[in-house]
This record gives C-alpha cells, structure tokens and sequence, in this order.
C-alpha cells in the first residue's frame, strides 16, 4: 500500500478516536461535577427530611415518595397492557390491516415528545376526566407515554424464546393460551424484568409530562389522588426558582444515582441471561 | 399443589370461548395505542386549532409579536419557530460527525472489550434526565459562554451545545445497529480489492448502513425539536429572532412550559396551538423516518453488490 494511503487511513482513525473520546469527555465532565458538588450535601437529614421553605428545611423526602408512588402505579398500568399487547403481537396477531394499524400507532408515539404527552394529559386526564393533579393523572399520561416501548421490547423478548418449547407444548396438546401463560412468558420472564426497570428509569427522569399533570406541591401525597412533585420536577423547581445550588445538586445526584443503579442492574443482567442462552 | 392448578387452567383453557375471550382481551390492550394516538391528536387540535383560527393561521405562524398578556395582546411564533429550528440544526451539524464517529469507533475500530464498556456508556448517557442536563448547562455551560463569549451566556449556543449531547446517543445506538447489519460479504469484498480499513470503513460500509444513520439522524433531529426541560433552563426565554448564537432565544416547547401555570383560557389555547404546530413538525419527522425505513426494507431483498 502507497505510503500516502497508509498516512490517510492512519488520519481517518485518529480523528474517529478523538470525536469519540471528546464524546465520552462530556459524560464524565458531567457525572464528576455532579459528584463533586452534589456529594458532599447528601446527608441523611437531606433524604428523610421534609421540604419547607419557610421553615428552613429542605430534605427530598416527599419528592422521592411522590417519585415511587407514580413509578409503581405507571409499572402496574403500563406492566399489565404492555405485556397483553405485547402478547397479542408475537403470539396471536396475522399479518393485516389491524396490525398495520397499531404497528404505525406504536411508531408514531414513539417519536411524540413528552411536553405533547403533558398537554395531552393536562387536558384529558386531569380536565375532562376530572381526576385533577394527581399521581393518578400523572401515572395514566406516563403509561400511554412508555407504552411503545414496554410493548416493542416485550414484544422482543417473547419472540426471542425458543421456538422449540413453543412446539413441544403444543405437540403435547396445550392450546395456545396455555402455552403463553406457561411456556413462552416464564421464559421470556427475565427480559421482561429488565424491560420493566428501564421504564422505571425513563419515568424516574421525566419531567414535562409530570409537571403537567401531578402539579409542583411538595407535601407528603396521601394517597393516588393527591398532587405531588417528582424529584426531577423538584430539580426544575429550585432549578428556576431559587439559587440554592448545594441543594439542587445533590438531588440532580439522587436522582442519576438511582437511574444508574438501574442501568448496571440490567447490563448485569442481562449479559447473564445472554450467557445463559448460549 | 401449584401442578394442580396447572392441570385446571389446562381443563379451563380447553374452552373455546375462554381462550376467545383472553384473546380478544389481548387485542383490546393492543388497540390502545391506536385510541392514544387518535386521543392525543384529537384533542390537541380540538383545544389548540380554535384559537390559531381566532388569530388566523398566517398571523400566528408568521407573527412576529409575541405579547399575550398585553392589552392589545399579540400571538405570533414565528421567533419561537425559528429558534426550535435554529437549535435543531446547530445540534445535528455538531452531533453528527461525533455520534458517526462514536459509531464506527464501537461497530468496526475499538477491540470488543473497550466497546463493551462504551456500550453501558452510552445507554447511561441517554438514561440522564433531561432536566440534569439542563442544570448542568445552567451552571456550567452557560457561565462558560458568558466568561470567554460574551453575552448574558443564556443562549442559542447552549441550547445548540446541549441538545448535542442529548441527541448523540441516539445517533450512536441507530448508527451502531444498521453499522453492523451490513453483510460481511461486502466488507471482505472490499478487502479483498485491497482496500484498507478506513478505507472500507468510509467507502462500503457507512454507504451501505445509509438508510440507518439517516433515519438515526432524523430520529434525532426528533429528539432536539421536543427537547423542553434542557432548553427551558439554557434558552434566556426571550421570543425574538437571535442575531447571532449568543442571542437569547425561546423555542415552541419552552413557550408551553413557561406560561402554562399563569395562562388565562385563550392564552391556554394558544399555547396548546403552539403544541399543534410542534405536532406538525413532530409528525412530518415521522413520515420521513417511515420512508426511510421503507427503503431500507426494498435493501433487504437485493443482493450484496446491489449495495455498492
């Protein structure tokens, strides 16, 4: 090879490696200066501590409650029609319109932003619907909101069980029911876990649907009812409204900790069941 | 005890009609997406359309005036137009060259235990909330822009800055996946011609994944135009037209977060207009990414060579 070619080829990869880095400069850039001046606030009286300004607390302790409230209550409603659909895709469903149909609706939600999901819940879950600000509001808008994605890689996860299995049951007489019920989900089972704490992250870090419909009031929710504010509602919050900066970094920390913790959980995993596989 | 009621949900789901039922229940929980979406698009043209037709269209889409609490208020969004398109396009032109490289770096160059440990990087990077993003630029970016660039720091440029970054893993992942699907005939074809690395790199494989990087491409561009909570706290919030990138500017999504709280009815409205406008842009990305999916999908089919 000329020597002018190796030179050029030499140059392509360098500059390949430095984008890249320069990529990966950035990420560490922000998770050491979130470390760094959010570390050092995190206290215990930080994180079980109410919120009051006008008393000089401020503690997270209602935000993260409001936070796993709305988590659980989006996992259940999206967890049970997410699977269902997803079922409904890899198991029953014959190529033709109606497919084509929900195919294209799941793919254009997709690419919906969530500030459109807030406004959409703002008008039909807490107005027409009238169940106001509240958890509930804000749990129904983030279902519709993670939906596509619980169903596309529920839908992934049952198609990647063993064909196989599926054919045994049926050889042995099951109906296809039973099949699903008792071959194909226990053994698509740890895909759909992962599937599901990767929603726990995506709704764990929003903010613009929630701000819409679960309101800014940081008291202790009561119950599915009452509005609440998320931690990443909470971040927006000081964020735009007061200059505290200790405080807001050490719940910006909270919150990547949490949803790091929730990505090494499922990398772990899922390498693991990957090996399995083989 | 637990194989007992096994052997009883297999009597029961013996009946047709229980199984038919269940079934049916399935496709119900399908179909809600397709209601969502009719829901969602329904809606907001049913609250915003009424008050963009008061305005009239030109006016609110071309306005320069953006004044609603007034006492002669006037709505137009073009500013805002301007600036959710200006700070899309700065973003796509930073981010592409980096996102492709990042790519190339973790489909064909870095030696697979590195890329193992990029690839948790890049899914952490687009697990950050946006609005930690968005702190981060409030502190760290925009002092930076103020101190070396000029300017209130509040900015196009943060906007464009940040939007980059947040835009990059999708353009990696997307990259990345159709990176490796091209077929690895083609690349020792290219070998085999004597071409080196780089060389097949730039020449056969990224033509080859084109579709791919497109329709990541897009789908990011998708991501930067609804991008709210980053942009909200970087942009300064000021509707004008930016004279330049240090200019304050104020994107559509930051409008509807900004005055949602304090708006009147109409004032409601309109800013649900302004939602149906980013709608229309957010839908027109959609078409593009279905047609470019289709074409990849017409790639399948042919042979190899048809892709050189």
């Amino acid at each position: 090879m000329p020597y002018w070619r190796k030179c050029k080829d030499f140059a392509v990869k360098i500059i390949i490696w430095l984008f890249s880095l320069a990529a990966l400069a950035f990420l560490f850039w922000i998770l050491s200066d979130l470390i760094i001046k959010g570390l050092p606030n995190i206290t215990f009286d930080y994180i079980t501590s109410e919120y009051n300004e006008y008393k000089g607390i401020n503690g997270i302790a209602p935000m993260i409650v409001t936070t796993l409230w709305i988590i659980s209550v989006t996992l259940i409603i999206s967890g049970v029609t997410g699977v269902f659909a997803a079922v409904y895709l890899a198991e029953y469903s014959r190529p033709g319109p109606i497919v084509s149909v929900i195919r294209f609706a799941l793919e254009s939600l997709t690419g919906i932003p969530s500030i459109i999901y807030g406004l959409f819940g703002y008008i039909f879950f807490k107005s027409i619907l009238k169940l106001g600000f509240s958890i509930l509001s804000a749990s129904l808008t983030l279902a519709v909101m993670v939906l596509p994605f619980v169903i596309r890689s529920t839908e992934n996860a049952l198609r990647s069980v063993n064909r196989l299995y599926r054919d045994g049951s049926f050889a042995l007489g099951a109906t296809k029911l039973y099949t699903v019920m008792n071959i194909t989900l226990p053994c698509a089972a740890p895909r759909i876990i992962t599937v599901m704490l990767l929603t726990v992250g995506r709704i764990a870090g929003e903010t613009a649907a929630v701000y819409f419909t679960a309101g800014t009031v940081y008291r202790y929710p009561e119950g599915i009812m009452s509005s609440g504010r998320t931690l990443s509602v909470h971040i927006y919050m000081l964020a735009k409204e007061t200059g505290n900066y200790d405080e807001t970094y050490a719940a910006a920390l909270v919150l990547v900790i949490f949803i790091s913790l929730i990505h090494f959980i499922v990398n772990t995993a899922s390498r693991v069941i990957n090996a399995e596989r083989i | 005890m637990r194989r007992g009621g096994q052997d009883r949900l297999l009597i029961k789901t013996r009946n047709r009609k229980w199984e038919k039922v269940i079934e049916i229940l399935f496709l119900l929980s399908a179909l809600i997406s397709v209601f969502s979406l009719t829901a969602i698009t329904v809606y907001l043209f049913a609250k915003g359309f009424p008050a963009i037709w008061e305005i009239g269209i030109m006016n609110f889409i071309f306005g320069m005036e953006w004044n609603p609490t007034a006492d002669n208020p006037s709505y137009g969004i073009f500013p805002m137009i301007y600036a959710s398109a200006a700070g899309t396009v700065g973003a796509v032109f930073l981010s592409v060259p980096v996102g492709l490289s990042a790519a190339v770096l973790l489909a064909a160059v870095a030696p697979p235990s590195l890329a193992n440990f990029l690839r948790p990087c890049v899914d952490l990077m687009s697990g950050i909330p946006s609005v930690v993003y968005g702190y981060f630029g409030l502190t760290v970016i925009v002092p930076l822009i103020s101190e070396y660039l000029g300017g209130p720091g509040n900015s196009l440029l943060a906007v464009i800055v940040l939007l980059s970054v947040m835009i990059l893993p999708t353009i990696i992942k997307i990259s990345e996946n159709s990176l490796r699907t091209v077929p690895v005939e083609i690349i020792q074809g290219s070998y085999a011609l004597g071409a080196a690395k780089m060389e097949t790199v730039l020449k056969v494989m990224i033509p080859a994944a084109g579709s791919g990087i497109l329709s990541s491409i897009v789908l990011g561009i998708g991501r930067a135009i609804g991008e709210t909570m980053a942009v909200i706290l970087v942009c300064g919030n000021a509707a004008q037209i930016p004279r330049s990138v240090l200019d304050m500017v104020r994107p559509m999504t930051a409008n509807i977060a900004l005055e949602m709280s304090y708006a009147d009815p109409f004032h409601e409205s309109v800013l649900f207009g302004t939602g149906v406008v980013l709608f229309m842009f957010i839908a027109a990305v959609n078409i593009v990414i279905n047609v470019l999916s289709g074409n990849a999908a017409k790639f399948k089919d042919k042979p190899p060579h048809y892709l050189l």
